[in-house]
């Protein structure tokens, strides 16, 4: 089954040349992220002299207000941002994983309750409770990543449900049920095995949310806050010098574009390569 | 018709009731002490104390709950802890320029969707669907705030073409200067949503297009034109509604953003301030009033749907 | 830096000082300073009529003179409520008053209203307004902010009326400080509030009636306050119709919105300063703000308990370099030695100055013994001028061995930090004040029970002498006393001040009268009547 995700993908990727630079993007900065310490220069160096200087040879992506290297901190800023991204979409996707595959499994009361709370909690306009809890909370990269996480689970519970609905009726599964398997056993076994393909198209959607969530928080200053910084938390100081220094809030915001960009691609054509009828 | 509606209705109230509920304890159970905001330095522990029963923090989180739906069920939203006016009343005056805002947002992803989606499905995998595609895949990844700064720093800064604050002019009562304020915040609030639109709207109008009606009603010698605006687009347009409602959260979210960064005189602006003022009255306002419209908007967009399709029963 | 963004932050705990010590008023003052720094034309027309636009961070408040706290709020009220008179050091410019005397045992305060005074109903304002207002400033009830300030000797302040335009008030201990506890102070209008339980959450707040030279005409909530022209006021007709006061949270929309028109003045950085001086397309201005800057060490640090640690940092720092490194030039900030602002009564440089002086510095460590001082400086993170004014410290102190972790910290983290005397986070601080010019308000700061002492300095002695000073009424004997204050707490080196930064403020060309209308702090103008357009 995972053979087949990745034929699919591949020729996915095959049919339009274009699609492997979306995952070149998200590899070089994921590869550039991890090896930020090899720049020659340390993102919280601060040399007066050498402020707002326009992207030269020296510095490519210029200097900040306080002389910093802007291509380094923007290294350390991108650490920072998809770390989030990455580990709040690992606890939205575990818990929306979990849940959903409980209630389309057991079904019934249990179905109808798990689905009502989801539909509540969907009706509470989280981005608001999360600005709430991150402003009172300590800041930190710690609680963005646990808040973004536990608001964002209950979309991936609702998908991942309806397939363990189609899942559960499948042969080996109610085979297995007959022979006396645990509850636990049959969902670990069986029901979410097979909801990979789903659960992956879902996180990579969730990573790119996340990012995008993670930015605006730190945007609005309740996000990441010093001494890191993220590509959110760029921004909001490159706002007070966007008529002088324009360039310090194009790269911060171009590397979101590109990242979040190059995750829903990469999502929408995992999506159709997993899609049944994927022949035409 | 009728009982459905009622039904949905009386349904909707526990819902609320219990999102009230969540909300309420999760803001009162999250650090700090809104209490602090009052305090200086000289102030004795019993007029601190006062000042905590003034506020009707003294009691425990369970009674301060069961006094605040008691009072949301005589209308009374209470008093704004920073300037003590009523809260009804802070929320009223900012009411219509969130609604007007996120109307001409709807209004626009609405229609541009359409245009956009017909223009894809009509020439897929042309060069006009792939750039339209582009652009709506721009449209779900770019940072609303940095496109919001970009807008500024073009139409504002340089072109001095458009004001970058606020709702209108100061003296200035006219349509054409409110439009002139409005249309940045419009087009960042509704770009979002316009993508997603116009993806879902093409991809109902291929999948149609597969259908065998099409295919029977071409054999019978129908123009494609003729079935295209009868029949196909009919058919693909109904379950947009259901998006909407779907998508009314980002909408809501979008709008704290906007507002905040447009100086936008709304809901969204007096929810953001009020998160740093600890203003729990307002913060409950705001969150219900946003669980109200998400849930109407859901409603609403049900209703709508079983009106337009007689296909589904209810 | 943005100087906006600093004065804003900077407020957040001026004000709170100002809320619990003196009145807030007497941090207005001081305009001598005030330079203009671009030609106008000598002939200048006055067009009367019209409007200006200036901006405020957030939406007023309470607009209510009793509960002012912020600068939306103080800005606001400034234009819709006058104050009795305005102490400007030794001067008295008398606004709804005509004169204030003191009796010579300085227990009797009598204040003349002047015959022509009427509220923005139309009703007259007279000694009923003022007796009114002050009982209910001391009727704990109503939880003014100057409660505090009117309870002398553990008693309230009596209150009596003598004629339709008199009042008297009787201590019954001498204050010397009580002078400008009473300037500033707007009467509030009986009529209107006589009967309300609760002032504070009264509707009338909406639309106050006041006795300034605006009344409010419209409040569009997150939008704009809108003052319009009060014909009947008692220093005649204002020149302009309307003074609206804009809200802008963003300091950068702030700028756009300045640069496109759309509002009239605002506060600059000197960056922008220098810009729009060289190109002339708009006015500038810049004032003495009253506000002193400095570090501050914190004594429950162990390495800071050793005075003589404490001055050899001191002398280890290079003030104008300091300076510089903050606002390029001492052209914005003059270099402070002292502990008081320099418009406060018997300020004085004759103190220690600490000139820059590494090997003393060095002589002085190696007296007290200590080696390898690690110490941790904390300061708002939003601030570029104390970002950079603590990367300069770090440079020069690690040339005498002490080495410097910076700690920049999210303003709401920092006041809680500041103000938390337990706090081991930081053993040095950046911080600012406005204390007005009466010096009693600063024993807020450098007595033991001091609210605001986040030093933690202990002295008995001094703190006697401030007791004392409070209740000289010998003007030569106070001075002395206030001197040798300000000498001692230099000596001991508990907070090195660096300087006094003016406030920048940038005006469209149209606007006139910016003299007469005097440029103070907080409220950028002291009397908005005497603004106008030119033609």
């Amino acid at each position: 089954m995972n053979k087949r995700i990745f034929d699919n993908f591949k020729l996915y990727l095959e049919r339009n040349k274009i699609n492997y630079l979306y995952i070149g993007i998200i590899i070089l900065l994921i590869i550039v992220s991890v090896l930020a310490n090899f720049s020659p220069y340390d993102p919280n160096e601060i040399n007066i002299t050498n402020k707002l200087l326009r992207p030269n040879s020296r510095h490519i992506f210029g200097t900040d207000d306080l002389g910093r290297d802007y291509f380094t901190r923007a290294l350390y800023g991108g650490r920072v941002s998809l770390t989030v991204g990455f580990l709040s979409m690992i606890i939205s996707i575990t818990i929306g994983t979990l849940v959903g595959a409980i209630s389309g499994y057991f079904g019934g009361m249990v179905d109808s309750i798990v689905m009502r709370i989801i539909d509540i909690l969907m009706s509470i306009p989280s981005f608001f409770i999360i600005l709430i809890i991150n402003a009172h909370f300590k800041p930190g990269i710690i609680s963005v990543i646990l808040i973004i996480g536990l608001f964002g689970w209950m979309g991936v519970a609702r998908v991942v449900r309806s397939e363990t609905l189609s899942i559960k009726e499948r042969e080996y599964v109610l085979s297995s049920k007959l022979l006396g398997a645990s509850h636990f056993w049959v969902i670990f076994k069986h029901i979410i095995p097979n909801l990979m393909s789903t659960v992956i198209v879902s996180s990579t959607i969730n990573v790119a949310t996340s990012i995008l969530m993670e930015s605006s928080l730190s945007f609005l200053g309740l996000g990441v806050v010093e001494p890191y910084s993220s590509w959110g938390s760029m921004l909001r100081n490159a706002q007070e010098y966007i008529e002088e220094a324009p360039y310090l809030a194009i790269f911060p915001g171009l590397l979101i574009l590109l990242t979040v960009l190059s995750f829903n691609i990469i999502g929408d054509i995992l999506r159709e390569s997993l899609a049944p009828n994927n022949t035409d | 018709m009728a009982r459905y509606t009622v039904r949905r209705i009386i349904q909707a109230i526990p819902i609320l009731i219990f999102i009230s509920f969540i909300s309420f304890f999760i803001i009162r159970l999250t650090p700090g002490d809104p209490v602090k905001v009052f305090i200086t330095p000289q102030m004795t522990h019993e007029q601190i104390e006062r000042t905590r029963a003034n506020l009707g923090l003294d009691k425990p989180i369970y009674v301060q709950y069961f006094y605040w739906i008691k009072n949301i069920l005589r209308g009374d939203l209470g008093y704004s802890f920073i300037n003590y006016q009523p809260v009804s009343k802070e929320i009223s005056e900012r009411f219509l320029p969130t609604i007007g805002l996120m109307g001409i947002s709807l209004l626009i992803s609405i229609i541009l969707s359409i245009l956009l989606g017909i223009a894809s499905a009509i020439h897929k995998d042309k060069f006009i669907d792939n750039l339209i595609s582009k652009i709506c895949y721009i449209g779900i990844s770019i940072p609303s705030f940095w496109f919001a700064m970009i807008l500024i720093y073009i139409f504002s800064m340089k072109l001095k073409l458009l004001p970058s604050i606020g709702m209108r002019t100061i003296g200035v009562y006219s349509i054409l200067d409110l439009m002139k304020h409005g249309i940045m915040p419009s087009i960042v609030l509704s770009y979002p949503n316009t993508a997603i639109l116009t993806r879902y709207i093409r991809a109902r109008l291929i999948d149609e297009m597969k259908e065998s009606y099409v295919k029977t009603a071409k054999s019978k010698g129908i123009s494609q034109r003729q079935i295209f605006y009868s029949h196909i687009l009919r058919n693909s347009l109904l379950p947009m509604i259901t998006i909407l409602g779907m998508n009314l959260p980002s909408l809501v979210s979008g709008a704290f953003i906007t507002e905040t960064i447009f100086g936008w005189p709304g809901m969204g602006k007096l929810g953001v301030s009020s998160i740093f003022n600890f203003d729990y009255p307002v913060i409950m306002a705001i969150t219900m009033m946003s669980s109200i419209m998400l849930v109407l908007g859901n409603l609403i967009s049900d209703i709508c749907y079983s009106l337009v399709d007689p296909r589904i029963s209810l | 830096m943005n100087i906006k963004k600093g004065l804003v932050l900077l407020f957040a705990l001026v004000l709170v000082l100002s809320v619990g010590c003196s009145n807030k008023e007497n941090v207005s003052e001081k305009t001598k300073d005030a330079v203009k720094k671009t030609e106008e034309e000598k002939s200048e027309k006055i067009s009367e009529g019209g409007r200006i636009i200036l901006s405020v961070g957030d939406d007023p408040k309470v607009l209510h003179p009793f509960y002012a706290t912020d600068r939306s709020t103080m800005t606001i009220n400034n234009g819709l409520f006058d104050p009795l008179f305005v102490k400007d050091g030794e001067d008295i410019r008398y606004y709804l008053a005509e004169n204030v005397s003191i009796s010579d045992d300085n227990l009797i305060y009598t204040i003349k209203l002047k015959d022509n005074l009427k509220w923005h109903d139309g009703e007259n304002l007279t000694a009923d307004d003022l007796v009114f207002t002050f009982q209910k400033i001391v009727d704990e009830k109503q939880n003014a902010n100057s409660y505090q300030n009117f309870i002398i000797g553990g008693e309230p302040v009596k209150v009596e009326k003598v004629d339709n335009l008199t009042v008297k008030l009787v201590l019954n201990k001498v204050s010397v400080p009580f002078l400008s506890t009473i300037s500033g102070l707007s009467p509030i209008p009986k009529h209107i509030f006589e009967g309300e339980e609760n002032f504070e959450k009264s509707e009338k707040n909406q639309k106050p009636i006041g006795s300034g030279p605006f009344k409010i005409k419209e409040w569009k909530k997150g939008e704009s306050v809108v003052l319009e022209r009060f014909d009947d006021y008692h220093g005649g007709k204002p020149h302009l119709d309307e003074v609206v006061f804009r809200i802008i949270s963003d300091p950068n929309s702030e700028k756009v919105a300045f640069e496109n028109g759309e509002i009239s003045t605002r506060y600059i950085d000197f960056e922008t300063y220098e810009k729009y001086e060289k190109e002339g397309n708009f006015n500038v201005f810049g004032f003495d703000e009253g506000m002193l800057n400095y570090m501050a060490f914190k004594l429950n640090s162990e390495a800071l308990k050793d005075k003589k640690v404490r001055q050899a940092i001191a002398y280890g720092i290079d003030k104008e370099e300091l300076i510089n490194g903050g606002y390029n030039s001492t052209k914005y900030a003059e270099p402070a030695y002292t502990v008081l602002a320099s418009d406060t009564l018997y300020y004085t440089e004759d103190v220690e100055h600490y000139d820059y002086n590494a090997e003393k510095a060095k002589k002085l460590l190696k007296e007290a013994g200590v080696e390898n001082i690690k110490l941790t400086l904390g300061y708002i993170n939003g601030s570029k001028e104390q970002q950079n004014q603590a990367l300069v410290i770090q440079q020069r102190l690690k040339e005498i061995g002490i080495e410097i972790e910076l700690l920049p910290l999210e303003r709401g983290a920092f006041y809680q930090k500041l103000l938390d005397p337990s706090s081991t986070d930081f053993d040095l601080v950046f911080n600012g004040y406005v204390m007005g010019q009466e010096p009693d308000s600063y024993k807020l700061i450098f007595t033991k029970e001091g609210p605001y002492n986040f030093a933690q300095y202990k002295n008995v002695e001094l703190d006697k002498k401030w007791e004392e000073a409070a209740i000289e009424v010998n003007e030569e004997k106070r001075k002395t006393m206030y001197e040798e204050i300000q000498k001692e707490i230099m000596d001991d080196m508990i907070q090195y001040p660096i300087c006094y930064p003016k406030a920048l403020v940038s005006v469209d060309k149209k606007v006139g009268g910016v003299e007469e209308a005097k440029t103070v702090p907080i409220f950028m103008f002291e009397d908005l009547s005497k603004l106008y357009l030119t033609e």
